[in-house]
């Protein structure tokens, strides 16, 4: 097992700013998970929503997903993220964009 | 008990399904209580599907030092349902009424020979012959109609009760690792070239920032 810490990303559509497509409209739609590299060749988590980009991580560490799960207006995904792993084995558990446990 | 990984999530009614390793083996969480999943053996897990309040998990057998056996398997509950024989690889699952459905890989004598399968209650059903190299990663079924959906010689496809349909056109290497049915979209997601693809009915779209390197994993459909 590499030195990687994992987070679960909960994200609460209605709450997410930014590149969210749809802050406060229907869950629905189609969701894509994966990663991209950025410009340092870091790997990046994020989703799609019918094609528009959500980013996850901030681009330092080498991050990706593993999971997502869409229930109601509800967003979660799960993934890794080896920024500032100070615990390299801890799970953490991202809620509304905010690491919650680990 | 502490979390080190996440591999899976999925959501049933109100529940919250998780499904990764804990500092205590592979366990699922269901609303944060882990269930631990059992075995007699090392071994991987990889997916995780639900039916009512019956919790389904794919992987495979991984005693150490013996590199020819591996197991497909399925756990319910976290107690093991079935054990294809060895060698297999089970990477999706997937639930229908009383049916209980895996996917994956059969390895050949060398890695560009793997046939991709799927197992229905542990029957096997081969979806290619064993010359080319061909992987199974996830599972769904739709109405009376099995999906599985993957890769043949780095070509990306699904194959619809056994009959496979291409999502890339072979002018770049592709996989698909997910796929989702809404009406009559059939979605997938993987990869094409070296970056992110998001197939509808075989044709590739638009993923913003798509055209830096990278993967889709999976797609759901909300």
């Amino acid at each position: 097992m590499k030195p990687y810490y994992f987070l679960l990303l909960v994200l609460f559509t209605q709450c997410t700013k930014g590149t969210d497509p749809s802050p406060s409209a229907s869950a629905s739609g189609v969701y894509v998970v994966g990663y991209t590299f950025n410009a340092s060749r870091k790997m990046v988590a994020e989703y799609w929503k019918d094609g528009k980009a959500v980013t996850l991580t901030n681009g330092q560490g080498n991050a990706t997903t593993t999971g997502i799960a869409v229930s109601g207006s509800d967003v979660y995904v799960c993934g890794s993220d080896d920024f500032n792993s100070a615990f390299p084995y801890w799970a953490k558990y991202w809620k509304r964009r905010k690491r919650a446990i680990g | 008990m502490d979390c080190l990984a996440i591999k899976a999530i999925a959501t049933s009614g109100t529940d919250l399904l998780m499904l990764g390793l804990s500092t205590s083996g592979w366990v699922y969480w269901k609303n944060g209580t882990p269930v631990t999943i059992i075995d007699t053996t090392s071994f991987q897990v990889n997916a995780l599907a639900t039916s009512a309040s019956d919790v389904y998990v794919s992987g495979y057998s991984e005693p150490a030092g013996l590199l020819t056996v591996r197991n497909a398997t399925c756990w319910k509950n976290g107690s093991i349902v079935f054990r294809a024989p060895s060698p297999s690889y089970a990477m999706g699952v997937a639930v229908s009424g009383s049916d209980v459905y895996l996917a994956g890989y059969i390895p050949g004598n060398d890695a560009q020979h793997n046939t991709a399968v799927y197992w229905k209650n542990g029957v096997a059903v081969t979806l290619t012959d064993g010359t080319t190299n061909a992987m199974a990663y996830s599972i769904l079924v739709s109405g009376s109609d099995v999906y599985a959906v993957g890769a043949e010689n780095k070509v990306a496809c699904y194959w619809k009760n056994g009959v496979k349909v291409n999502l890339g056109d072979g002018s770049a290497v592709s996989e698909a690792f997910s796929m989702a049915i809404k009406g009559s979209a059939i979605h997938a997601a993987g990869y094409l070239g070296s970056h992110p693809c998001w197939w509808v009915n075989g044709t590739a779209q638009s993923l913003e920032g798509g055209t830096a390197d990278g993967a889709a994993l999976q797609v759901v459909v909300n």
